[in-house]
């Protein structure tokens, strides 16, 4: 497409997205970002900015050197922020693993059957999102406690004696992400699988490939971009996650929503929380760079 | 003793819920041959098809390869390939790898494989396009990519859906030949699905018009095009001219009282005395005479327009009834202008006498 002079209409057309954007991603971005180079006060609110508008440049240089750091120095010296994202990524990479796991195959289920009953299989993939999410959630509690339904239920048959203690630990907040975020998986990867061209099964197949070694070697690696897409749109908003955690995880369970939760609320750090939260979308940052540059790159692979 | 058939249809039906696609249709392919499976869509020919590579499995009858029965054998055990009408080449790998995606799963060794996907290569065309991808080819690279990897595994039978489909007119000629010339070489029979009458004439060795799920002639070139059985053969192979009428015959010859006049020709046994008939001939076996010649198959008219072809002219002759007769005159002689008086003579040897 040639760059030039837009047209008025198309200015508009952009200036929709962009504008959204602006007023409710990158604004929000922009004032966490200047907490997070703030002094932290006892006051209300409990900052001080650094940087000041009409103080000029050179100001800003100065005062960078003196404090603008110090909430992200902080986080350095702090364990437990350290702690909290190696343990949010662990959980939420354990969840994204299992929810592929349950995801593909249900997918592909869907993808395979017959046409005319996908849009009611896919609905009803999608119908938990019918009910609130915390409803859901707290449900789970219902299930996991040591009281609870599963705990009754293999003791029913006599699988075990004594209850499980799943609730409160992170196998129930495992449990929990998994639960919550399925559909965000299974929904790209069923488009990926449904747009494969049919003919390419039976091309394998044509040429010796049993149904295993088709699987393996074209369904696979053609719904790749599907699996990319749906473990990035779970991953992303796992590793924040907050509610689950605090609803089904234990006093042991640190996730870094939490641990921003506690800097903000608790502790009244707004710095040190906003600096936590500029940290972990860098961190994010990476992974959807690499995604987006595979699909622009690799056009049919 | 006969050869065994290297593809066999016996008594093959096959129904989509209220549709019958293929319809008590037998055929046998001799190892070798170049056969062309012709008709419109919808006739059932690809059904037919996917029934020799597995894809479908017949509701009554057989399909035997090479003398084995192979209803029940899924499409991966068949020594069978094929060719699909989208290429269907897997867009994730090279040119290579699919070429030797077949050779993989026989389970040959790698520098087998490597002299084998080499040699396929050389044999389309491909040099130097080994790495590509399937969305960095032509059409024409595509289509040999995809010809290439069926034929890698060396089956004895090919099954070409559409081969030449998707491809310009040009490129499509050229391709004919070079089909012909591989199929020649490595003496496997080829089966290709058509619907171009063209592409089946000029390359099989034999073909199998169908119709609504049936087989309506099974013959070579020739004499489909020179003997059609019935109308819907001659009408559906090239351009011809029908003539109705009420026959009398006496021994081998035939003369039909048509609208146009009378005409002469040679009949079949079958056709009984006093009762309708059609004869057809075609373009090139008529010629215009000069207006006022008179007799059996000598059918007054005026031209009505023509159209240059190059080699010849097809000229459209209004006759006695209203019908448009097409006469094809070599564009050397005097061309008559329309409006001119004219006759459409043509010999009895040139009249096929058709079924119905």
């Amino acid at each position: 497409m040639r760059r030039g002079a837009l047209s008025g209409g198309r200015l508009w057309a952009l200036l929709v997205p962009y504008g959204w954007l602006a007023l409710f991603f990158l604004a929000p971005l922009a004032l966490v970002a200047k907490i997070s180079l703030s002094k932290s006060i006892i006051a209300q609110p409990p900052y001080e900015p650094v940087f000041n508008l009409s103080d000029g440049v050179g100001a800003w240089l100065e005062q960078a050197q003196k404090f603008a750091l110090t909430a992200y120095r902080g986080l350095g010296d702090d364990p437990l922020y350290l702690e909290s994202y190696l343990s949010s990524l662990a959980i939420a990479g354990v969840s994204t693993a299992l929810a592929l796991v349950i995801a593909y195959p249900l997918a592909l289920a869907i993808a395979r059957s017959d046409p005319r009953r996908r849009s009611m299989l896919i609905a009803l993939a999608v119908a938990p999102f019918w009910t609130s999410f915390l409803i859901r959630v707290y449900a789970w509690i219902a299930i996991l406690k040591d009281e609870g339904f599963l705990n009754l239920a293999l003791m029913k048959i006599g699988l075990i004696d004594t209850p499980l203690t799943i609730y409160a630990t992170n196998v129930a907040v495992v449990i929990g992400i998994v639960y919550s975020y399925l559909p965000f998986v299974v929904l790209p990867i069923y488009n990926s699988l449904e747009k494969q061209d049919a003919s390419l099964r039976e091309a394998a197949a044509d040429l010796g490939a049993g149904p295993l070694a088709t699987f393996w070697k074209v369904t696979l690696p053609l719904s790749l971009p599907g699996v990319i897409a749906g473990a990035l749109l779970m991953f992303i908003p796992a590793v924040g996650e907050f509610v689950i955690p605090d609803l089904l995880g234990g006093s042991d369970t640190i996730m870094i929503g939490r641990t921003m939760w506690n800097d903000f609320f608790e502790n009244r750090d707004w710095p040190a929380a906003s600096a936590g939260a500029i940290v972990l979308l860098a961190l994010l940052v990476g992974p959807i760079v690499w995604f987006e540059r595979r699909q622009s790159k690799g056009q049919g692979a | 003793m006969p050869q065994t058939p290297i593809l066999q249809f016996e008594q093959v039906s096959k129904r989509f819920g209220a549709t019958v696609a293929v319809d008590g249709v037998s055929i046998e392919i001799a190892p070798g041959e170049f056969f062309a499976l012709l008709g419109p869509s919808g006739c059932g020919k690809t059904t037919l098809m996917r029934m020799a590579a597995g894809f479908e499995r017949p509701d009554e009858g057989r399909v035997l390869i090479d003398g084995a029965d192979a209803t029940d054998v899924p499409p991966h055990r068949r020594p069978v390939n094929m060719m699909f009408q989208s290429y269907a080449l897997f867009p994730h790998m090279s040119v290579a790898d699919n070429i030797a995606f077949g050779l993989k799963a026989a389970g040959l060794a790698r520098d087998a494989i490597g002299a084998r996907v080499a040699e396929m290569v050389r044999l389309a065309q491909l040099q130097g396009l080994e790495k590509r991808k399937p969305h960095q080819l032509s059409g024409g690279q595509k289509q040999r990519a995809a010809l290439a990897r069926a034929l890698a595994r060396g089956t004895k039978l090919l099954l070409l859906d559409e081969p030449l489909g998707a491809l310009d007119r040009k490129l499509r000629e050229e391709t004919q030949f070079e089909l012909m010339d591989i199929q020649k070489r490595l003496g496997a029979a080829f089966v290709v699905v058509t619907h171009d009458q063209d592409e089946a004439m000029s390359m099989a060795d034999r073909i199998a018009v169908m119709r609504a799920g049936q087989i309506e002639q099974i013959g070579s070139p020739v004499e489909i095009y020179e003997r059609p059985r019935s109308r819907y053969v001659a009408e559906f192979i090239g351009e011809i001219n029908i003539f109705e009428g009420v026959a009398t015959s006496s021994g081998d010859a035939l003369r039909l009282e048509s609208s146009e006049g009378p005409i002469e020709a040679h009949a079949p046994l079958h056709v009984a005395n006093r009762t309708a008939a059609t004869v057809a001939v075609r373009p090139e076996r008529m010629r215009l005479a000069p207006a006022g010649e008179a007799g059996a198959n000598r059918l007054a008219g005026v031209v009505h327009d023509f159209a240059y072809r190059g080699d010849h002219r097809i000229f459209r002759v209004r006759l006695k009834s209203g019908a448009l007769a097409r006469v094809a005159a070599p564009s050397a002689l005097p061309a008559p202008q329309p409006g001119e008086a004219v006759t459409v003579a043509f010999d009895p040897d040139a009249c096929v006498v058709l079924d119905a």
